[in-house]
């Protein structure tokens, strides 16, 4: 059975809402990135447009650089996210990160 | 020029693509200027389980037990988590209106709103809170919960009541990890809902005419249906967009 190339981490966030991060890791950067969860993004196009911010950043340093493309784009595209913080979402892909080999 | 005129549409039953689709179509109007700010209250026949916009069906929903139990899945256009939307034990409201009849802070609206149903279950004798972000809670267990958008100019925001729960079948349907109750301190997630018929003798019939009082309080208001525009638009809403949800 093929494995699945999603690696997933998620939390409850404390007076927020579940966020759960489903990320693919190939050769050392971000392949695929999902952010999942009951939480409220306005406008709700937005959610993507923060995925796709996070797709090619390098698995070294991934706590700063996710929680920096996270904040620009919400703050290029007028995002109010509402549940969770940017830190939130770094957190767990560093998470994702620590635990693959970055293959 | 916008209406403030607040138009009523007496309780209904639907099935979950047509609910979902309802609500769009009415928002279309809006934003069109052809239809008056919106309040409706609803049931979902058979019954169903909406997800948020943001979720993933495998992870948040029993899908073969849905479907053994002829149980409808659609995906919201809204955030927020899974719902199970019980025909006999769960009702529904939507407010959609344009956005400048609503405080333009998003915590701030839910607030303003749930407040409306906090009064409801008031009149109801039954006491319970607005628990920020988009919570109502009796006694610190949930009896409500809601999620809005905000599209082309017009609010809509749908919450649930719950009336008389079906622990059972809700706990058969949604899965529940472990995570989403981590930051609580009650041991099982069932000890945190509750509904009307837990807490007081209130009919649904008293509940529905205390929400409808709570909406229209202080406004100018009146009963109609959709109209023949807007229902044309449900078909098509409803075909388009929700009828193979998951």
């Amino acid at each position: 059975m093929e494995r699945s190339p999603y690696h997933m981490a998620e939390r409850k966030v404390k007076g927020g809402k579940l966020v759960r991060v489903k990320a693919a890791v190939q050769g050392g950067v971000l392949a695929e990135v999902r952010i999942e969860g009951d939480f409220f993004v306005h406008p709700e196009e937005g959610l993507a447009k923060m995925e796709v911010a996070l797709m090619g950043l390098n698995t070294s340093g991934i706590l700063q650089s996710a929680e920096i493309a996270l904040i620009a784009t919400m703050a290029k595209e007028g995002l109010t996210v509402i549940g969770f913080a940017p830190r939130d979402v770094a957190d767990l892909l560093e998470e994702i990160c620590s635990g693959t080999d970055g293959a | 020029m916008l209406r403030d005129r607040w138009r009523l549409i007496p309780f209904q039953y639907h099935n979950a693509a047509v609910n979902m689709a309802i609500d769009e179509a009415v928002a279309e109007a809006i934003s069109f200027n052809e239809a008056s700010p919106t309040v409706r209250i609803y049931g979902w026949r058979p019954s169903a389980i909406s997800i948020g916009r943001f979720q993933s069906a495998e992870d948040e929903v029993e899908l073969e037990e849905c479907r053994r139990r002829d149980i409808d899945l659609v995906r919201r256009r809204t955030g927020g988590g899974a719902v199970y939307h019980d025909e006999e034990g769960e009702i529904t409201y939507s407010v959609i209106c344009p956005e400048r009849l609503v405080s333009k802070d998003i915590n701030a609206s839910y607030r303003d709103i749930c407040h409306l149903i906090v009064n409801a279950l008031a009149a109801i004798g039954i006491e319970a809170e607005f628990k920020p972000i988009n919570d109502i809670l009796v006694e610190g267990r949930k009896i409500s919960g809601s999620a809005q958008t905000r599209r082309q100019g017009v609010f809509t925001m749908h919450g649930t009541v719950l009336f008389d729960v079906d622990p059972e079948t809700m706990f058969s349907v949604l899965k529940v990890g472990r995570t989403k109750v981590s930051d609580k301190d009650l041991v099982s997630f069932q000890d945190r809902v509750t509904s009307v018929r837990d807490v007081s003798e209130a009919t649904l019939e008293e509940l529905l005419l205390a929400m409808f009082n709570a909406f229209v309080e202080g406004k100018e208001w009146f009963l109609d249906d959709l109209s023949r525009d807007e229902w044309d638009r449900v078909e098509v809403i409803a075909r388009d967009s929700y009828s193979d949800d998951e």
